[in-house]
């Protein structure tokens, strides 16, 4: 009987200790902070429990990114705080904190300063919808153009995700130039909710895929962006006084060829067919104009500086 | 009634116009919430406006730090009545200036291809308040957004200051004037020089809600912050979740009454196992159809009770008629004092 009840002890004993803690668990949770043209700058608090109900670890940095900088690419990490946060096991209304670290350099007029932009616009519920989010690579797509490439994500931004299925776009917003996505992960253990920048070129693009109209007229099609973009700029600089035509080039793909080329169109097409002036603009111009669809329309094309 | 909900524009406009190329003329104050804590908040305020030619604009940004504790904005005889009219606000305790710039910006001829020169003076750059003091003392960074569904019984007048959430104001006339401008003048009057109006965001932190305004003319653009301080937050909330009709034990012309009768009511309440889910509230009844507030005794979860038929049931358990009444006059859950509800 006593061997039982020592046994019984031991069972206890080292049982004891799994069922009063919990598993390891980590949360890492990113806000922006500001942005300038080239730039911004995200808060990134990381709490762990230690494997304890009672004791968290929780760190606050400071990352600044380049805008146009690939997702893997490191930030410059400032750290901000390192603290451990304390409940009392006796009575866990009581809490304490202790601070190990606290950068004494950052201040927030250096902030304000280099990135004067402090706040995002928030893209309206139905503007989010248009978006194409997958689930379980993250790969995020707007008509033709792509955000995000398929598990460009994993890996590289998400720590504790190797797999897909966890992935939840939380929020699109804007500043004056990028695209922001706010991506979270989660599983029993792990929780990240992670900024994603959409560089200036992809955000313009999609901006200009948004406002597409279904009809444009069209003064050529170039098998180069070169070739339609020096056209661009000769029927630009010979236009008389009285019409400089909005002319822009777009890269077409074509489904049924699966090439692509550059149609040079006119940018307020939809505004002139309306008004009936397709004719005046084509004598204006001295070109023939051709109606084509905007269907195949992929990248709107920048005409770069002389 | 027209409700206008628009996206925040300041920050972009602000930016924008830096880019623009365009003469800036028109003055803009922005305030943006920073942080909070259970007892304060901070707010980052911009001032921007042009300087001599309109080619320069001086921008200045503080730190402006509230305390939530309620400060009476202006006097109601009855608490019921400064909660329903937001007649309490938060108080300003520090201001401090983090940045004082001067842009000077002149246009560039290829304006397709390279962004504008900008030439940038610091006047002031504050050097003492950190990040981490800042974030140390405000941990809580992010508001939660109210559902639009939620939202939607926000009320705003093209013909009035007020902002309403159902009964109760959640903006003055008064607290518009203190941080907009117009202290002195009727409303027509403030109407004017403030200019269009929307709200912007409405948002909450652990325990107040904080909406956001912006009110623009061609001459001036103000986005201001209004914190809803706890009080008047736990009212928002008590509306927010109200049914659309109540079983009432009585209506009663003094609140005391009225108390005296929910506590009897509740222990009765209390002690009967079948309905431990329900309890009592008080609620302040704006009746429009006798121009004066009563206090309506009724039990919560009435819907359940309905649904289950326990109504007769309960009527007999707790001795007393129970009347089906609509809540919406109802405008604020009254609270028992302190040392009154026997706890």
């Amino acid at each position: 009987m006593n061997i039982i009840l020592q046994l019984a002890c031991i069972v206890c004993l080292a049982s004891a200790p799994v069922q009063a803690t919990p598993d390891r668990a980590t949360t890492i949770h990113e806000t922006f902070l500001g942005s300038n043209a080239t730039g911004y700058a995200i808060l990134r608090k990381e709490n762990d429990n230690l494997g304890s109900y009672y004791k968290e670890h929780r760190t606050t940095w400071l990352d600044e990114y380049q805008k146009d900088a690939e997702i893997a690419t490191k930030p410059r990490s400032t750290q901000l705080l390192d603290q451990t946060y304390f409940t009392d096991p006796e009575d866990t209304t009581h809490s304490s904190t202790t601070e190990h670290s606290k950068d004494t350099k950052t201040t927030l007029g250096d902030i304000i300063d280099r990135y004067q932009q402090l706040e995002l616009i928030p893209w309206p519920l139905e503007q989010t919808k248009e978006l194409h989010f997958d689930k379980n690579t993250g790969s995020t797509e707007y008509k033709s153009q792509c955000l995000v490439a398929a598990k460009a994500l994993l890996g590289a931004k998400f720590r504790h995700v190797d797999s897909g299925g966890a992935l939840e776009l939380l929020a699109v917003a804007e500043d004056s130039n990028c695209i922001f996505l706010t991506i979270a992960t989660s599983n029993d253990e792990e929780r990240e909710v992670r900024m994603i920048c959409i560089p200036a070129a992809i955000t313009r693009n999609i901006h200009a895929l948004r406002t597409l109209e279904p009809l444009y007229l069209s003064a050529g099609s170039f098998d180069s962006e070169k070739e339609a973009l020096a056209l661009v700029r000769k029927l630009q600089a010979t236009a008389g006084n009285s019409y400089r035509p909005s002319l822009v080039v777009w890269s077409v793909f074509h489904s049924d060829t699966g090439k692509t080329d550059y149609a040079i169109v006119l940018a307020n097409s939809a505004e002139l067919i309306k008004r009936n002036e397709f004719g005046t603009k084509q004598d204006l111009l001295g070109m023939h104009l051709v109606p084509i669809t905007s269907e195949g329309f992929r990248t709107l094309v920048i005409n770069p500086p002389h | 009634m027209k409700m206008n909900y628009i996206l925040i524009l300041a920050g972009l406009l602000g930016a924008g116009a830096l880019e623009a190329g365009s003469p800036i003329r028109r003055t803009t104050v922005e305030e943006q919430f920073f942080g909070s804590n259970p007892s304060g908040y901070a707010i980052l305020r911009s001032e921007t406006e042009p300087d001599g030619d309109g080619n320069t604009t001086r921008s200045k940004t503080w730190l402006d730090e509230y305390t939530k504790t309620p400060v009476v904005l202006y006097n109601h005889p009855k608490e019921e009545g400064r909660i329903r009219n937001g007649a309490y606000t938060s108080k300003l305790v520090s201001s401090t200036l983090l940045l004082d710039i001067s842009y000077d910006q002149r246009s560039n001829d290829n304006v397709d291809s390279l962004p504008p020169h900008t030439a940038k003076t610091v006047h002031k750059q504050e050097a003492e308040t950190t990040m981490s003091s800042v974030l140390l003392r405000y941990p809580t960074r992010s508001l939660t957004p109210w559902s639009p569904e939620r939202a939607r019984d926000l009320r705003s007048d093209d013909g009035s200051l007020f902002i309403l959430y159902k009964c109760q104001t959640l903006v003055s006339g008064q607290a518009i004037r203190a941080r907009m401008g117009g202290m002195n003048t009727g409303d027509a009057e403030v109407l004017q020089a403030l200019g269009r109006r929307t709200i912007d965001n409405i948002a909450e932190d652990g325990n107040c809600v904080f909406l956001t305004i912006t009110a623009a003319t061609d001459q001036r653009k103000q986005t201001r912050v209004f914190c809803m301080v706890p009080m008047l937050t736990d009212n928002l909330h008590a509306l927010s979740s109200m049914d659309p009709l109540y079983l009432s034990a009585g209506r009663f012309d003094a609140k005391d009454e009225a108390l005296r009768n929910a506590r009897s009511l509740s222990e009765k309440i209390a002690n009967i196992p079948e309905f431990s889910g329900s309890g009592i509230q008080v609620w302040a009844d704006d009746s429009t159809a006798y121009s004066r507030t009563f206090y309506c005794v009724v039990v919560n979860h009435t819907m359940d009770i309905i649904r289950q038929q326990r109504v007769s049931m309960l009527e007999r358990l707790l001795e007393t008629p129970l009347l089906l009444v609509p809540s919406d006059s109802f405008s604020v859950l009254i609270k028992e004092p302190p040392g009154q509800d026997g706890k």
